[in-house]
């Protein structure tokens, strides 16, 4: 149970979402976005957050909308999981879904935020870093849209009261291939040691991956070595690790060596796999 | 057929009885302790510890006092006295220094829940960190920081023996023949180091306890607890009351474990109720605080030195157990005990040498746990015994067979096996060939995969005091159905439909017209130890039958007046009494368990009230320097074994069949024996694949949530195989022996051999996660020792 | 736009009966449909959405309540474990041994019920990846497996 009081706002417009925070944070109750609240309410109980305010996002129409609009896929930010995984129309985006904490959390779970959250692992970024998906904003300072690396860079890069309103990827990159592996330390409902997306796209290999290092990267140093197709596939990936300089994840699910091992293992089974 | 014969020949014994508390199950109908609330009922909550062993400043309270809906704020001040059931060690809230992560250090109580939790975020603590002794290694070093500085003052039962000036809660020694002569006569020899970290119950239903006082001081406890009779034993001494004006209530619960065992919530509550006049107080512990402030399972370090002939039979064994029972021992001492005293496991090694310790650290303390100690001795023994095997180039099932305890042959405690003692062989032969042993043990697929296999034995007897005891009353309702009235709580083993069936078996009437009273109250039920230690179909179901002859002693006598015969003429079955030799002539039971009333009205008899008890039967304490003596009421044994599948590359396996033969003397509802021992399995496996805690450099819990403290989930569990042996028990209901914890014993050992048969190299430190199994496959490759 | 502060009344619609509660806008479902509404069969495990304790229905979708607010749904209809009518589910548990406790329960049954509307035809795959949710300490999933697959005309062994 969360012991603190809010004041719960459930705008139907984008502006009115942007209206109710500024009211509340101009009386100073700290007010969060609302997803699907899997975090607030767990963080919440937890006291590890305490907001004063809550706007609820899952009403406006933007932020519920799965579909192609202008030769894209639109997802809005308050689309739950479990929507992406049982509409495959973007698989890469419904495979990486599908892994993350359990089906029925995934009711309520929503790709906004998944990566906007709290918690640093943030999978469902991994297929709109690969494919330079579009990233749209509202706030105070009104609407914007900025690329995924800039929007997104280990955590996503928010003004003072803007949310997430929705994620766009140009229809192309839908149907690419893509190899996903995800790896936990016993069992498949867990945080991932090492959650990893690869796409071949304009003949270059693109990986993205979660719970290596302490955020979600796309691997750019070492994409280079990945794609030299002349090399076999285990040496690429030891190229590839070598060339990474920043810090692996060492905890008690698993050591940094352990890690880096089942990175390797991803990485040559997914070229592999990509190449045929 | 005639009425008489109706039920004479069905069998209800050994049958699928269904759970009484089913339907109410699946319709959420069943009331856990938490789902009632007295009226006026207030609300605790907790201040724990963020460190694992620090000296408390000051704690600031205003903030939280002023809040308005909070009625009061408790420090340990309030409540300086030491509880413990076998060693005084624990204040309910703490008293100087917290000496684990998350102990209790303050409560709150407030008229909403939210009020509570919030003004506990009020409370300011100030702590001086201490040293920590996070590690088995660090309390036992030259010098180490004392968790108990006054352990001398304790208060303890005397087959405990603290050691002063350590850390060293208890010491059990078995000190059994000549071991330098064991080691003489011994051809080979193996030593092995064998450990794990703490871990936890986790039941479902995390501890809550809601306590009042009335205005006579008669105290009233509603409680999430396997003992409710301890409970109140325990209370009444610490709060100075009369055992016969506290009351507890143990309902339906859901999943104790052991953890419920003893005392947990119940002492808090009544402190707290007893600060704000009495009213009722409820105090549920978040999932967090069930982990980690409540206690769990203790760590274990073994070294273990097996000598045997070449034939394999074993000469001597050398062992040595520290149980990490983390900051506070209380029960955990048993424990160790329990541990030290089953040893060397269902084998017979004429000389022993043993100690077992009960080890303070700053780790979560532990309690009673499902096995109580024989997971580690277990554990480490047979460990050793697969090193062994593998010296001797062995088959590991051999080497157990040709040492497996049989009648005649004297326990690490020097006490004669007697005809009661089970089938080991019997077990060991089963497992193995379930699981296709003789087909090979380790086979290469042709994807790399490695299948390999594992097997284990086991053994326990309740871990029980020498005046274990267990009562039953029965009564009768109008139509003949039958009330029984146990001690025992239904914590989801089925031991109150194990109860319905002995007696409708006795009285062959069909099990729904035994009614068993599903919530324990202590001023209604008749004494009973607790629910615990797999004792509680065998002591109760004694107690239940010696009620139902009781019964039946008395409806006879009643009967025998109108029937005009003797007593010893007549039968009781199928509702009726009646004459054996001519079953027409009879009287339904209903004319007779309340009144019987002559047709001119005179009246004989009155309602019948059967009464049963047992007291557990010949058992000694141990000898303080041999071990010697008789502890155990009756020993269960068996084997498990799995079968597992391992990709090399990175260590991760599957379970892909688990199995156990049990020896458990007559197995009275085959379903629920099956769910028990499966049940016992999932946990094992747990235990042995995933759980345990994670403490970072200060002893802090780092994996305190169910998030990161891993069960086992649906999809994870292999193909389950269970088969009984029917060894009878003399003085077993029906030739039962107790078989509740039994489950749990044998997966560390098996999963561990298979293991380290598919890595090439032995893994002896649990949990066994993919990791581990990797890095041993990769010792393996690269040729390390 | 709707603004909850305080105490407010909102109406949850809950086993085909309409209930009027005061709740503050933190209140989660789970606890307000204990502690206000009376229905004990949701259970509380963790309220961390680990356990599927607190599993129930939100317009049919199965749903952890200890992660969602009550405000958040008034006006839904929301199905409890005493809202539950499949007799053919509830016997397949009481004669799989898909319990032992309890306590879990009323949210397998919850999720199993939400699974089985939505097609009977089930695989051992999507039993997995829905039933994987919820956590049992007792029975070790095999009295769980057999009863959903009993329930879903499957044959057991």
């Amino acid at each position: 149970m969360i012991h603190f009081d809010l004041v719960y706002y459930r705008p139907d417009t984008i502006d009115e979402a942007v209206a109710a925070f500024q009211e509340a944070a101009s009386r100073g109750l700290d007010p969060l976005y609302l997803g699907g609240g899997t975090e607030i309410t767990t963080f919440g109980r937890q006291g590890k957050i305490r907001p004063g305010a809550l706007i609820d996002l899952k009403r406006i129409p933007e932020c519920a909308s799965f579909g192609i609009e202008d030769g894209r896929l639109a997802i809005g930010a308050a689309v739950p999981l479990n929507r992406v995984v049982d509409d495959p129309v973007f698989p890469a985006l419904a495979e990486v879904c599908a892994s993350i904490a359990d089906r029925t959390v995934r009711n309520r779970l929503t790709v906004g935020g998944n990566i906007a959250g709290r918690l640093s692992y943030r999978e469902a970024v991994l297929p709109f870093l690969l494919c330079d998906a579009q990233f749209d904003f509202a706030g105070p300072s009104g609407r914007r849209s900025a690329g995924v690396h800039e929007a997104f860079q280990g955590r996503l890069r928010l003004q003072a009261g803007e949310f997430l309103v929705a994620v766009r990827v140009p229809e192309r990159f839908l149907r690419l291939p893509c190899y996903h592996r995800r790896r936990e330390r016993s069992g498949r409902v867990d945080y991932p040691l090492v959650s990893m997306l690869l796409s071949k796209i304009d003949g270059t290999i693109r990986c993205a991956v979660s719970g290596f290092f302490a955020t979600p990267q796309r691997l750019e140093p070492g994409e280079f070595a990945l794609s030299d197709s002349s090399a076999p596939a285990a040496e690429r990936a030891v190229a590839a690790l070598e060339s990474l300089s920043e810090k692996v994840r060492d905890d008690f699910r698993a050591s940094a060596d352990y890690r880096k091992h089942l990175f390797g293992l991803a990485l040559a089974e997914g070229l592999s796999t990509l190449e045929g | 057929m005639r009425r008489s014969e109706r039920l004479s020949g069905r069998q209800i014994v050994g049958t699928n009885v269904a759970r009484a508390d089913g339907k109410d199950k699946v319709a959420g109908k069943v009331r856990y302790a938490d789902d009632v609330w007295p009226p006026g009922t207030l609300f605790a909550a907790l201040v724990t510890s963020p460190h694992a062993h620090a000296r408390i400043v000051s704690i600031e309270s205003d903030g939280a006092q002023s809040l308005p809906g909070v009625r009061a704020v408790f420090t340990g001040a309030d409540f300086p006295h030491r509880l413990g059931i076998y060693l005084g060690d624990k204040s309910p809230l703490a008293n100087g220094k917290v000496r684990y992560f998350g102990e209790p250090v303050a409560a709150v109580v407030a008229e909403t829940e939210a009020d509570a939790v919030e003004a506990t975020h009020r409370i300011r603590v100030r702590y001086d960190e201490l040293p920590t002794v996070n590690s088995l290694a660090d309390a036992l070093a030259e010098g180490a920081p004392l968790l108990h500085e006054q352990m001398d003052e304790y208060t303890h039962i005397p087959d405990i023996h603290p050691e002063s000036g350590s850390n060293i809660a208890n010491r059990t020694k078995v000190r059994k023949g000549n071991i330098e002569k064991g080691f003489r006569e011994a051809e080979a020899e193996i030593e092995g180091e064998f450990s794990f970290p703490p871990g936890d119950h986790a039941a479902m239903e995390p501890r809550v306890a809601i306590a009042e006082i009335g205005a006579d001081e008669r105290v009233l406890i509603r409680t999430s607890t396997q003992a409710p009779f301890v409970v109140r034993d325990l209370i009444s001494r610490a709060f100075e009351i009369p055992v016969g004006k506290v009351k507890v209530v143990a309902p339906r619960v859901g999943g104790g474990f052991g953890g419920k065992a003893g005392i947990q919530l119940e002492a808090l509550a009544v402190l707290l109720s007893r600060g704000v006049g009495g009213r009722p107080v409820r105090v549920a512990n978040s999932r967090e605080q069930d982990l980690v402030s409540s206690p769990g399972r203790p760590g274990l370090f073994a070294r273990v030195r097996l000598g045997a002939r070449r034939d394999g039979k074993l000469t001597v064994a050398k062992v040595l157990l520290i149980y990490d029972s983390g900051a506070y021992a209380d029960y955990a001492v048993n424990v160790s005990r329990a541990g030290g005293f089953s040893l060397p496991g269902p084998y017979f090694i004429p000389n022993i040498e043993a100690d077992s310790l009960c080890v303070y650290t700053n780790h979560t303390f532990a309690t009673a746990f499902r096995g109580f100690g024989h997971v580690e001795m277990t554990y480490a023994m047979e460990r050793a015994i697969d090193h062994l095997a593998v010296k001797l180039r062995m088959d590991p099932v051999q080497l157990r067979i040709v040492n497996a305890i049989r009648a005649g042959d004297t326990t690490g405690g020097n006490a004669v096996m007697d005809r009661n003692t089970g089938n080991l062989p019997k077990c060991l032969e089963t497992v193995s060939e379930r699981l296709d042993w003789n087909k090979g043990t380790r086979t290469i697929l042709e994807n790399g995969c490695v299948r390999a296999k594992g097997i284990s034995a086991f053994w326990k007897a309740p871990a029980i005091p020498t005046f274990t005891d267990a009562s039953v009353i029965i009564t009768f309702n109008e139509d003949g159905s039958v009330n029984l009235s146990t001690g025992i709580v239904e914590i989801g083993q089925g031991s109150h439909t194990g109860l319905a069936q002995i007696v409708a078996e006795k009285l062959a009437i069909d099990p729904s017209a035994v009614h068993v009273i599903a919530e324990i109250a202590t001023d209604q039920a008749p004494h009973d130890w607790q629910t615990a230690a797999s004792r509680s179909l065998f002591m109760a179901g004694r107690a239940a039958i010696a009620a139902v002859d009781d019964a039946v002693a008395q409806i006879k006598q009643i009967a025998s007046a109108p029937l005009r015969c003797s007593v010893e003429d007549l039968e009781v079955a199928g509702n009726r009494v009646y004459q054996r030799d001519d079953p027409d002539h009879g009287i339904p039971l209903p004319d007779v368990v309340v009144h019987y009333v002559y047709p001119n009205g005179n009246t004989i008899g009155g309602p019948v009230i059967g009464r049963g008890k047992y007291v557990a039967r010949g058992l000694t304490g141990i000898d303080e320097q041999t071990g010697a003596g008789r502890p155990g009421l009756e020993w269960t044994m068996g084997s498990q074994g799995v079968e597992v599948e391992v990709d090399p590359r990175d260590g991760s396996y599957r379970i892909l069949r688990a199995a156990c033969c049990m020896d458990v003397g007559r197995v009275i509802n085959p379903a629920l024996a099956r769910g028990q021992i499966v049940g016992g399995m999932a946990m094992s496996i747990g235990y042995a694949a995933r759980e345990s805690f994670h403490f970072d450099s200060r002893g802090r819990v780092v994996n305190g949530t169910l998030r990161d403290y891993k069960l086992l989930r649906y999809g994870d569990h292999p193909e389950y195989i269970v088969d009984f042996v029917e060894t009878p028990q003399a003085d077993g209901p029906f030739g039962l022996r107790g078989l509740g914890e039994q489950g749990i014993l044998g997966i560390p050992g098996a999963l561990s051999a298979a293991l380290s048969l598919a890595a090439g190299r032995q893994i002896d430190s649990l949990p066994l996660t993919p990791e581990v199994v990797w890095r041993a496959a990769c010792g393996a490759s690269s040729g390390e020792p | 736009m709707v603004k909850y502060e305080g105490n407010v009344t909102i109406t949850l619609l809950i086993n085909s009966e309409r209930y009027s509660v005061v709740v503050r806008p933190a209140d989660t479902l789970l606890r307000v449909v204990r502690e206000k509404v009376g229905l004990r069969g949701t259970k509380i495990g963790c309220e961390n959405g680990d356990c599927g304790a607190c599993t129930l229905l939100v317009d049919g979708v199965v749903t952890k309540s200890c992660m969602v607010l009550a405000v958040e749904v008034d006006g839904t209809e929301i199905t409890t474990i005493e809202g539950l009518k499949n007799d053919r589910l509830k016997d397949a548990f009481i004669s799989e041994g898909g319990f032992q406790c309890g306590y879990c329960t009323s949210g397998y049954l919850m999720n199993a019920e939400a699974l089985l509307r939505r097609t009977p035809e089930l695989s051992d795959e999507e039993i997995r990846v829905w039933l994987e949710s919820n956590l049992c300490r007792c029975t070790g999933y095999e009295g769980i497996e057999r009863a959903v697959k009993r329930a879903a005309g499957q044959k057991t062994q």
